[in-house]
């Protein structure tokens, strides 16, 4: 469909009229903000998000009890002085949640963040290193997507002492292939335009083309992926918990809860369900937030599906 | 007595549409009939409200777009408007057929053509094997196994007639055709053309012809209106209309555009009254700036073990100082590949190409100080500006990648002398029209203050109207810097206002080379001569 | 004709030979991680029933694990080569049999997921847009935001708490309709979230809007039209979708206490049983391999674009 324009404010009959009144614009200037109009979806998505990212800050003051505080009562029911209870140690598992929810953030945050910068950069290089390089280094993302991610990750997090570095660093290598890709298939689409084509004419070194020309516009894609992959990070972060190859045992994740608690299914099913839920309702905020930025960033593009 | 029933009347016609502007009225209180047999034809520009018109009646609007319909449509004595889908659906296809723009996009890619017609002639009730009439009426029959094959197998011209033959399954007493010539070349649009006339004739059928064209809106239409802003302008006989035209629009419209007899050195445009003409220097130098020798083109074939394709195959020409040389093809001919391989976005396979004597021996990596004595400006508008950066950013890029200094004043310098203003600045790309982008295109292009400036369809993409106004700034900007230019384009009076000389190409080759007047009033080979016939028609 | 069949036989050879490659890769990968792994059969044996340091050293040199990693990768190359994968170091059958007796088990998961992953995957979006005003459309969204939500990893466990304890009624482990079920609509979730996206996209094709013009019926349009153009998109991840539901059964399989590869290989694992691993991890990856590599030569036969240039 092609552009509509607004009605001219001529009448007919006069002989002139303002140049360029029948050429009008795509968009209007561009107001600095604009409250933006979302879907019901979406809302509920930021909500969460905020109230998950309040909780992380403050958490730690708002829990009455310590999280690593044991008291008498085991496996408890929710109650007055422990508003979800008790686990099979006795630990307050409200408290355990809000420490979780920070817990989840960050590392899922770190986690992405090392497989963006694993991944975009080792595409760029890629890229940027002719054939044999590009064959090399996209091999490898190939290779590394073709392993079921669970396996991957739990063979590197055996394979470099478990710990909480080797679960960031094989969380982050797991999904590098998904940043590895997009980048990639963004930067092919953008090259292709003619705007980077008169980059080139005009003279433009590859190196300005590359940072003031491309990257630019595929942050966008880049931002997206992210929101997705944080999410999966986190969850496969509560895999590795759950299967004792998690963050050291200190930390108080949402997947550690998960793991012990599904031993005592009949006696605490609260102590299981918390972490849960608390699981299942962040992911989809995220799912929600990053459905939208794909709606925004990538709405004529070909899926680059990860 | 009694009064014969049009086929279709429509009265105070309202289209109102939520876009992202705010509530846009596509369509204003537009009134017209169509009596049975007669072909109207519909003219406007962009943004008149020609094509929504007629997504309205037959009830096509895209599904996501809300839109508000009021009025009457009365065809065959039931209002259109107050109908139901279901109801419209039963039309559809059976006494209303429709044609598109463009049927490479129209015709679905994974199904035969074949099938795709049967089912259209399925859906309106037909026997089976009737779809080897219509295709032998759109004299597609005698193309062996054309049933069989795919969209993407067809030419343009193939896939049109396929389309028409699509809407014609249901023997309509009506048939909409929005702009079904513009995606294709001269000859094969007046073939097209031709056809709808016989289809027409022989089947007494009432056509609707959406166009913006109006060489197209004389060959084929009885009676026309010109659409402005969704509200009708001017209505009447074709003829009638284009001899004697009554309003100012219809008479800008028709000046707006370049003729074969033209010698005026400035379109008139819907414009304020422009400033007095620069005259050009009428002594041109002898020397050659620009020289080609048997430049030769490939690209490699699609699919794995694909032949190359041979897009310029031998092509040799010189451009002189101050000269504008006009290239001159329909899409394919290699056009765009000679100077894409001047410029280096392209390697040539072969040939020579020399610019002011010198030898380029590598154009894919020139010289920095030869970039800047040749300048290219693309066709697109839309994609050729790098959308997150402003205006100010995007002129004073090309300086500062060659280190040239510049400053505020230059910049806005450059944005005045291509019709923009300081206001302009901090703008960004998606904020301006397609003929403020087509500026800002030559703004950056000149300011390296260039020797050669290439402009490869540069208004192509553009309405008529706006299209005058940036060929009437080419002209001012070439005279005033002395410019050499080289200038490719498939459409022949454009060609002919712009350039002195003219090269015709046909399939990788020039055909014919000479002076404008010579080309246009005595062309030598028969596909000039073809070309410039179908124009006069 | 002939021509344009080289022309795709080269494309695929391309292909097949980029697969070996990568197949070649993860047998490499996978031998050098796993040995990267602090500890061997040895020292999981020895834990059991304490061996001395003598015993322990002399069972290493017998397994063969004294030699250099470049010598045993050799040795294990030669082996698979001739089709011989080993035998279990903690159990010493042979790993083709360890992996045998599990394999039908994944497999039924496997299949059973897909289809009903497959059968409501396309099943709603198409009847979502066959009547866009039904209840179809409220439940293709949920289950595709139930995809997106919630991992089925805790959607088992919850699964495995609520039909234990509270329902009493199926014993928690072992059973196929639960994992089946869930895995299968998780899937379902992620394939009609593909296709729903674009179907819509495809709605606002041009060819479309010829469809309705040439007053086709709705079902007609969507069944004819754009379901044919969304599936050859959504082809192209067939890959990705078999190695979702690998992962899949292999997490309902740790969850639900269900024998099958994924517990197998669980434990092999953790007693750096090598050999077992190795196989497991190669034949996974192979299978993935192979899937991709059969959509890519679906996609080209499929679509005329491709098959006839």
């Amino acid at each position: 469909m092609r552009a509509l324009y607004p009605p001219g404010s001529d009448p007919d009959g006069r002989a002139f009229v303002l140049d360029e009144s029948e050429d009008r614009p795509v968009a209007g200037p561009t107001r600095r903000f604009r409250f933006p109009h979302l879907r019901l979806g979406t809302w509920l998505g930021v909500v969460i998000m905020g109230a998950a990212l309040a909780i992380a800050c403050v958490g730690p003051w708002i829990s009455i009890h310590d999280p690593n505080d044991f008291s008498s009562t085991v496996n408890a029911a929710p109650s007055d002085i422990h508003w979800l209870g008790t686990d099979d140690l006795g630990q307050d598992v409200f408290a355990r949640l809000i420490v979780g929810t920070r817990l989840s953030l960050v590392l899922g945050t770190v986690a992405a963040l090392v497989a963006l910068l694993a991944g975009t950069l080792a595409a760029l290089f890629g890229m940027a290193s002719g054939r044999i390089g590009n064959l090399l280094v996209f091999g490898i993302v190939d290779l590394i997507r073709a392993l079921p991610g669970v396996l991957f990750a739990l063979a590197l997090v055996v394979a470099i002492e478990p710990g909480t570095t080797s679960v960031v660093l094989a969380l982050g290598l797991a999904f590098a292939p998904d940043f590895a890709r997009i980048t990639r298939a963004s930067y092919l689409q953008e090259a292709a335009r003619p705007y980077v084509a008169a980059a080139f004419v005009f003279g433009a070194s590859p190196v300005r083309i590359a940072l003031v020309h491309i990257l630019p516009n595929i942050t966008g894609a880049l931002v997206t992926q992210f929101a997705i992959i944080l999410p999966r990070c986190i969850v496969l972060e509560a895999v590795l918990s759950f299967l004792g190859l998690g963050v050291s045992p200190e930390y108080a994740t949402w997947g550690r809860m998960i793991a012990s608690a599904s031993s005592y299914t009949e006696e605490a099913p609260h102590v299981l369900l918390a972490p849960i839920v608390a699981l299942s309702v962040l992911t989809f905020a995220f799912a929600m937030i990053g459905d939208e930025l794909r709606r925004r960033f990538d709405p004529a593009r070909r899926r680059i599906m990860t | 007595m009694t009064e014969s029933m049009s086929l279709l009347r429509v009265e105070s016609l309202r289209v109102a549409i939520q876009a992202q502007t705010g509530l846009v009225e596509a369509v204003a209180d537009l009134s017209f009939t169509v009596e049975p047999g007669e072909t109207l034809a519909l003219v406007g520009e962009t943004g008149s409200g020609k094509s929504m018109s007629m997504l309205a009646l037959t009830g096509l609007i895209p599904v996501g777009v809300a839109a508000t319909i009021t009025g009457r449509a009365m065809f065959e004595g039931r209002d259109l408007l107050c109908m139901s889908e279901t109801q419209l659906r039963a039309l559809r296809g059976r006494r209303i057929g429709m044609v598109f723009q463009d049927p490479a996009q129209a015709l679905n890619p994974l199904m035969t053509v074949g099938r795709q017609i049967a089912e259209a002639v399925a859906a309106a009730g037909g026997p089976k094997g009737r779809e080897i009439q219509l295709l032998d009426e759109v004299e597609l029959g005698a193309v062996p196994g054309i049933s069989r094959r795919y969209p993407h197998q067809l030419s343009g011209g193939q896939q049109q007639r396929v389309m028409i033959a699509i809407a014609l399954a249901g023997d309509p007493s009506l048939l909409i055709a929005d702009e079904p010539t513009t995606a294709l070349d001269v000859a094969v649009e007046a073939r097209i053309l031709d056809l709808l006339a016989r289809l027409k004739a022989r089947r007494s059928m009432a056509m609707i012809i959406v166009s913006h064209d109006l060489g197209v809106v004389k060959r084929i239409a009885d009676r026309m209106i010109v659409l402005r802003n969704g509200r009708a302008v001017e209505v009447g006989d074709t003829t009638a209309v284009l001899t004697t035209p009554k309003t100012a629009y219809t008479r800008a419209l028709m000046a707006c555009r370049p003729t074969l007899a033209d010698s005026v050195a400035r379109l008139p445009t819907l414009g304020v009254p422009s400033p007095p003409i620069i005259e050009k220097r009428a002594i041109q130098s002898s020397r050659v700036l620009l020289g080609i020798h048997d430049l030769q083109v490939s690209y490699p074939g699609v699919g794995t073990l694909a032949k190359p394709v041979r897009a310029v195959k031998g092509v040799s020409f010189e451009i002189r100082e101050g000269e504008a040389l006009g290239i001159l093809g329909e899409s394919g001919s290699g056009k765009s590949s000679i100077a894409r391989s001047i410029v280096g976005l392209v390697r040539p396979s072969a040939g020579e190409i020399r610019f002011d004597g010198a030898l380029l021996p590598d154009t894919a990596r020139l010289d920095r100080s030869l970039r800047r004595r040749i300048q290219y400006i693309f066709q697109d508008p839309f994609g050729a500006l790098n959308p997150r950066l402003t205006l100010a950013q995007l002129v004073h890029e090309p300086m500062l990648i060659h280190g040239v200094p510049a400053n505020e004043t230059t910049i806005i310098g450059l944005l005045e002398e291509v019709g923009l203003n300081a206001g302009h600045l901090s703008r960004l790309p998606r904020e301006l029209s397609g003929g403020q982008r087509q500026r800002v295109t030559i703004a950056r292009a000149l300011a390296l203050e260039p020797e050669l400036l290439i402009c490869d369809e540069i208004v192509s993409a553009l309405d008529v109207s706006v299209q005058a106004q940036v060929l009437n700034l080419l002209k001012d900007i070439q005279a005033r810097r002395s410019l050499t230019l080289m200038f490719i384009s498939h459409d022949i009076p454009v060609v002919g206002h712009m350039c002195d000389r003219i090269a015709v190409m046909q399939d990788g080759l020039i055909i014919e080379i000479g002076a404008r007047d010579c080309i246009i009033q005595q062309p030598t080979t028969a596909y000039s001569r073809e070309m410039i016939a179908l124009l006069k028609r | 004709m002939m021509a344009q069949l080289r022309g795709i036989s080269l494309g695929i050879a391309a292909e097949v030979l980029r697969s070996f490659a990568i197949a070649v890769g993860i047998v490499v990968l996978t031998f050098f991680l796993l040995r990267m792994i602090p500890g061997d059969v040895v020292d999981v044996i020895g834990l059991e029933g304490a061996l001395t340091y003598e015993q322990q050293a002399n069972l290493r040199a017998e397994m063969g694990l004294t030699r250099s990693w470049g010598e045993q990768f050799w040795l294990w190359l030669g082996m698979i080569a001739g089709g011989d994968f080993g035998l279990s170091s903690r159990f010493a059958i042979p790993v083709t049999q360890l992996i045998g007796a599990v394999l039908g088990s994944t497999i039924t998961l496997g299949l059973s997921a897909l289809t009903i992953g497959i059968c409501l995957g396309i099943g709603l979006p198409v009847l979502a847009a066959i009547y866009p005003r039904s209840a179809f459309v409220w439940l293709a969204e949920a289950i595709t935001i139930w995809s997106i939500t919630v991992p089925t990893f805790s959607t088992g466990i919850a699964a495995v708490v609520v039909f234990a304890v509270w329902l009493g009624m199926i014993p928690a482990i072992g059973n196929l309709s639960a994992p089946a079920l869930i895995l299968g609509i998780d899937i379902a979730g992620s394939i009609a979230k593909i296709l729903r996206e674009d179907m819509k996209e495809i709605e606002s094709a041009d060819f479309i809007r010829t469809a309705r013009a040439k007053g086709l019926s709705r079902t007609r349009i969507v069944l004819a039209h754009i379901l044919p153009n969304a599936m050859t998109v959504t082809l192209a991840l067939v890959g990705l979708i078999f190695s979702n539901v690998l992962t899949g059964a292999i997490t309902m399989e740790i969850v639900f206490g269900r024998p099958g590869i994924g517990t197998l290989a669980l434990q092999a694992i953790k007693g750096r049983d090598y050999p077992l691993v190795q196989t497991i991890i190669i034949w996974l990856g192979i299978a993935v391999i192979i899937a991709n590599l059969v959509a890519d030569i679906a996609q080209r036969f499929v679509d005329p674009r491709i098959r006839l240039r």
